[in-house]
């Protein structure tokens, strides 16, 4: 594991079908995401998938990279800025920012996100997380 | 009670769940994750703990339609496994207006049932304009 190293991405094609499906298994039942007359009338025109629903594609794309030491030491601070309609095909990025030893470990810092078609921005933050020190994380 | 009155400090009642093999699996199918970590093993997904509790603040207290998520924060401090309860709560830590929308910002925990954090965070919501009494 390497400073400017990348993590692997993933793309996600969001459909509505999945979003109905992350509102039921979330409990989120927000109009906003999934009733089109109502997210009509919001500044999004249409409907967008759960905020929520885009950062498990981050998580997913960290554990992908890490295993289990992300599920045990992971820390993610994400900021949502701009919606995700269905349809869309986002992709994740991963950026290694900092490698350093602590304490017999290893932490790993990192810039994360997801990005649209447009190529712009969707979800942007940093990810961190402790490696066992016999463990360097597969790139 | 709605969002807009919560005062900082504010507790959100505890919510408990037990976290069945079918919730399980419906939260991974739902984000399609097909890590291989998941694969012969009981584990749940940390961004599920994450959803659930969400779940359990909007459960206490709707939200209203049309509020958004404005940033998430999460620190996942241990494995939950499929079959074990978790106790959610949260905490208001900022409840504030400007430019026409409300933020308000809660702590989150999720505890196991043993009784140690699994989960902390802090959620940031936009509400959309306060509704006005006619």
């Amino acid at each position: 594991m390497q400073t400017g190293q990348e993590l692997p991405s993933i793309a996600k094609r969001v459909t509505q079908g999945q979003i109905i499906s992350y509102a039921e298994a979330s409990g989120d039942l927000n109009p906003v995401h999934w009733d089109e007359n109502f997210a009509k009338t919001t500044q999004f025109g249409r409907t967008i998938a759960h905020g929520m629903l885009v950062l498990a594609f981050v998580s997913e794309m960290m554990t992908r990279a890490f295993g289990r030491s992300w599920i045990k030491s992971g820390k993610l601070r994400i900021r949502f800025k701009a919606p995700v309609f269905p349809g869309e095909v986002v992709h994740t990025f991963g950026t290694v920012r900092r490698v350093e030893k602590i304490d017999g470990a290893t932490r790993v810092q990192c810039i994360v996100g997801c990005r649209n078609p447009q190529n712009e921005e969707v979800v942007m933050g940093d990810a961190e997380l402790l490696l066992p020190s016999s463990i360097e994380g597969r790139p | 009670m709605n969002y807009y009155a919560l005062e900082p400090g504010f507790q959100f009642p505890i919510a408990t769940y037990t976290i069945s093999q079918k919730a399980a699996e419906d939260y991974l199918d739902a984000v399609e994750d097909i890590s291989e970590v998941y694969d012969n093993n009981d584990l749940v997904a940390p961004t599920a703990l994450a959803a659930y509790a969400l779940r359990g603040l909007m459960e206490s207290i709707p939200l209203p339609p049309g509020a958004i998520h404005g940033s998430q924060e999460l620190e996942l401090l241990g494995e939950v496994m499929i079959g074990q309860e978790i106790s959610c709560t949260g905490t208001v830590v900022q409840n504030s207006s400007r430019a026409g929308r409300r933020f308000i910002s809660i702590d989150l925990l999720v505890r196991g049932e043993d009784g140690n954090p699994r989960l902390k965070g802090k959620t940031t919501l936009i509400l959309p304009l306060e509704p006005t009494t006619p």
